[in-house]
């Protein structure tokens, strides 16, 4: 008992824990949070080691010593917003599985928790039947050419369809539609929804489902607006922002 | 890969030989059968994954034989219907389905076994069966644990041999504590599972009382009484005194307590120290040499004829240390009950009342009538035989005038009672004569073998030990004999291994406890760091090196394989091309561009592709690189 009791403290000491997050975690759909296991002893390995953080666990049967392991945990954050992962636990039953030892580790990360996407009504591109917190955005100056206009004085010159504009006795501009889709900028608060979270939600659906679009996006929230743009990057700091809203520095 | 079921199926296997073993020979005939039967089927059907045997079914079956076993347990007959029903239901575990918690069945089912045969006897294999179950066992546990949080596990063969170079940890220090906590542990003075143990006591050879002619013929027994633990003594002085008969009923020499107020002294001798491990006993006496003066270490009682009693039968190992005086007189203080020591059966023939009357014709002195005995013994050209003996209805006459063959209990009693007629106070002494010495272990065994009576006669004021087998025509030849029975290497290396066995472990009692902690304390207290002789350094010395090894060798270990190389090959190189001390900032290529030596450029290559790519040198590389260097230790260029 005595020995076992040894082997079995020893087998939790010597690890380092690093933690990788994703970039896109909703809540309360599983993600998967990969712990990088480092066995710093140099002779004795690490066994049996059940990973536990954020109610999501994983069982790393051997750790060689000196050896380094990347560890996915499933894990599902139940609520949006900033959650610090600050502890893992590690418990094994090694050697001879009579009691559980187990110890806190800290770890520094941190999970940004997109709200749960809520699919709203469908998108449509004639603005008639445009969801309530979607803003047309009308022409663009990139796409396909949709119709010839009269010059009204503000279109930019290059619009100027000059073979035309010499038949007439007035400037004629194309009108082309936007590249790939109007850009489209996402107001939460007049959005469909029973409550601030639910709007929340159909607003990251909105932003994510006109991400996939290719679809230039833009959030307006209360004082703060962010202009549409099209990009990965810019997708994830919307739906970061949608995170945070209403929790200024780290919420629960 | 390999799977976790493979090895924990080897160790359980293991683990039931090593169980079951011990105690084989003490099973019934089904447990004897079932037992090696399991084993085989339980190997064959592991191997196929099926079983004859299901769950419910080995279960009843378990508790069929557990109630049959049962009704056969009673008060005096305990341990061996418990290890037949342990072994029953280690051997129906075998053949069953195997889940994590049924290999745990199994090792504890074994472990029990082991511990069942401890209370059936316990000899020298008990040790290295203990050794190797709790090895089996506990590596079995820690792979047990893989096993239970994944039944169809599997391990890389590294992953493996790192873990079982763990679990190899768990009973080496299990061991280490085991025998840290035998020698602390609190232990009784009596075993508390004696009764469970009644069949162990056995009979020696050596006898409380000596019958004549009670048998036909005498068979040496040479079960072990016990060991001796002193310096060499000539053979001719190795007389073991065990008890004094000193009473006739009809043919038979009993013991009575010496009469009341009897005191005998001893005066003059050599003191010889010894330390005796005996045997379990059904008798009560404790040996020494003849004469002992002290017996200490153990409780007992001494009567004034130097005869040493335990106050009850033990059935278990003892040991004691005894101080004797050899070549020391034996005096009687005060008036001796002569009466006493000349009672006479109440029949005694014709033919030897007539002998004893012309023996002491002549004479008052005791000396010179024990002269005339002796010749006339001489004379009588008696043989000492064990067997043709003669029978019991005057074996006395019989054995010195008609058969005139017996062994020492004949001598000796037909003496006794030559003197006694003529008047000479004589006394039989049970005991042993001679033992095998030692040499490794610097020690006499007696077997049952030895056992031997002679006789003492209170001849000019004191006790005279003589021994009458000495004047058969073959005698001094048989006794010389007995002194230096040659012995085997293996036996006599398997004694030197059970001696120690009885030594340190059998007798390890709360005495040895006491005296180690008097004895360390004293140490302790005696200890002046100026006053250290090198004796006392050994100890610690040897310890402090064999950490200081461990600390280097693990420092070694430490250095990865390759930098180990590294580190050599510039060592070498630096002695072959006397280059000095090469900084560490001179790199392996560079080192071997400026060399030109194909050996060195091939070496540098080798350990180069390893190092950049961060991988472990193949075993082929590593040879060839040993290779490549033994070459340029070479003198040749």
């Amino acid at each position: 008992m005595a020995v076992s009791g040894l082997l079995g403290r020893s087998n939790l000491f010597g690890l380092d824990l690093d933690l990788e997050t994703a970039e896109e975690i909703y809540a309360g759909i599983e993600t998967l949070v990969i712990v990088r296991l480092k066995n710093r002893r140099r002779h004795l390995p690490a066994c049996l080691l059940r990973l536990e953080i954020a109610g999501g666990a994983a069982v790393c049967p051997v750790l060689l010593p000196a050896g380094e392991l990347r560890l996915p945990l499933p894990v599902t954050f139940p609520r949006r917003g900033q959650q610090p992962l600050n502890e893992i636990r590690v418990s094994s039953p090694f050697p001879i599985n009579f009691f559980v030892r187990s110890i806190v580790l800290p770890v520094v990360g941190t999970a940004t928790v997109f709200p749960a996407p809520r699919a709203v009504p469908r998108l449509q591109r004639d603005g008639s039947r445009h969801a309530a917190g979607e803003i047309w955005q009308g022409k663009g100056y990139e796409g396909e050419l949709t119709r010839i206009a009269d010059y009204r004085g503000n279109e930019p010159l290059k619009m100027i369809h000059w073979k035309l504009s010499a038949r007439h006795d007035q400037f004629k501009v194309k009108e082309l539609s936007a590249a790939a889709a109007p850009p489209l900028v996402v107001d939460p608060a007049r959005l469909p929804g029973r409550g601030l979270e639910e709007r929340l939600e159909a607003a990251c659906w909105l932003i994510d489902a006109a991400s996939r679009e290719g679809r230039p996006v833009g959030l307006h929230l209360d004082a703060a607006s962010f202009p549409p743009a099209v990009g990965r990057r810019h997708k994830l700091h919307l739906l970061g922002e949608l995170a945070r809203y209403g929790h200024p520095s780290t919420a629960a | 890969m390999v799977t976790l079921r493979r090895p924990l199926e080897l160790l359980t296997y293991a683990s039931c030989i090593l169980g079951v073993a011990p105690l084989y020979l003490y099973l019934q005939p089904l447990a004897q059968v079932a037992a090696p039967a399991a084993l085989v089927l339980g190997i064959a059907c592991d191997r196929r994954d099926r079983y004859p045997l299901g769950r419910h079914a080995a279960t009843l079956l378990s508790l069929l034989l557990f109630a049959w076993y049962a009704t056969r347990i009673d008060r005096t007959v305990l341990v061996e219907p418990v290890v037949n029903i342990l072994v029953l239901l280690l051997a129906i575990r075998l053949v069953t389905a195997k889940t994590g918690r049924n290999y745990l069945q199994i090792f504890l089912l074994a472990i029990f076994a082991l511990a069942g045969s401890s209370l059936l006897s316990l000899n020298l294999l008990f040790l290295p069966a203990l050794v190797l179950l709790v090895l089996c066992v506990t590596i079995g546990l820690v792979l047990l644990c893989f096993f239970g949080s994944d039944s169809t596990i599997t391990l890389r063969w590294n992953e493996l041999r790192s873990v079982l170079g763990t679990a190899v940890l768990l009973p080496a220090g299990s061991l280490l504590l085991m025998l840290f906590f035998f020698a602390i542990l609190p232990r009784t003075e009596h075993p508390l599972w004696n009764f469970l143990n009644p069949a162990a006591a056995a009979s020696s050879g050596f006898s409380q009382t000596v019958s004549p002619g009670a048998f036909a013929s005498n068979a040496a027994n040479p079960e072990l009484v016990f060991r001796v633990e002193s310096e060499e003594l000539p053979p001719e002085e190795l007389y073991w005194r065990g008890t004094v008969l000193n009473r006739l009923q009809e043919n038979t020499w009993v013991r009575e307590e010496p009469p009341t107020g009897e005191q005998e002294r001893l005066r003059g001798g050599r003191p010889i120290e010894q330390t005796i491990y005996l045997e379990p006993q059904s008798d009560r006496f404790l040996f020494a040499l003849d004469l002992p003066r002290e017996v200490t270490g153990i409780r007992s009682r001494v009567s004034s004829d130097r005869v040493s009693k335990l106050p009850a039968a033990t059935r278990k190992r003892v040991s004691y240390q005894a101080i004797s005086l050899l070549g020391a007189r034996l005096e009687p203080v005060g008036k001796v009950d002569t009466d006493f020591y000349l009672q006479l059966p109440a029949q005694t023939s014709e033919r030897l009342r007539a002998t004893a009357a012309s023996l002491a014709a002549g004479s008052r002195d005791a000396a010179e009538k024990v002269s005339r005995t002796e010749a006339f013994f001489r004379a009588q050209q008696l043989n000492y035989a064990t067997d043709d003996l003669p029978g019991p209805a005057a074996p006395i006459d019989e054995f010195l005038f008609t058969k005139k063959r017996g062994y020492c209990e004949f001598f000796a009693s037909s003496f006794a009672i030559l003197l006694r007629l003529e008047g000479v106070p004589a006394r039989l002494v049970g005991g042993f004569f001679g033992g095998t010495r030692s040499e490794f272990g610097g020690y006499y065994t007696l077997t049952g073998a030895a056992a031997h009576v002679w006789v003492e006669a209170l001849v000019d004021g004191r006790w005279q030990r003589l021994d009458p087998s000495r004047l058969a025509q073959n005698g001094a030849a048989i006794l010389a004999a007995a002194g230096s029975r040659p012995q085997s290497w293996s036996r006599s290396l398997r004694d030197v291994a059970e001696y120690y066995w009885t030594r340190v472990v059998i007798t390890y009692d709360l005495g040895s406890q006491l005296n180690l902690a008097r004895d360390t304390g004293r140490k302790l207290r005696a200890l002046r760091p100026g006053q250290l002789a090198a004796p006392d350094f050994l100890l610690p010395g040897a310890i402090l090196l064999f950490l200081a090894g461990g600390i280097w060798l693990g420092r070694r270990w430490r250095i990865p394989l390759e930098r180990r190389l590294a580190q050599r090959f510039l060592r070498l190189a630096a002695r072959r091309y006397h280059l000095g001390e090469i900084p560490a900032t001179v790199g392996l290529e560079s080192l071997a561009r400026r060399l030109k030596d194909p050996r060195c450029t091939e070496f540098v290559a080798i350990l180069s592709r390893a190092l950049y790519r961060d991988r472990r040198l193949s075993p082929v590389e590593r040879q060839r690189l040993q290779v490549l260097l033994k070459a340029l230790r070479r003198r040749e260029v």
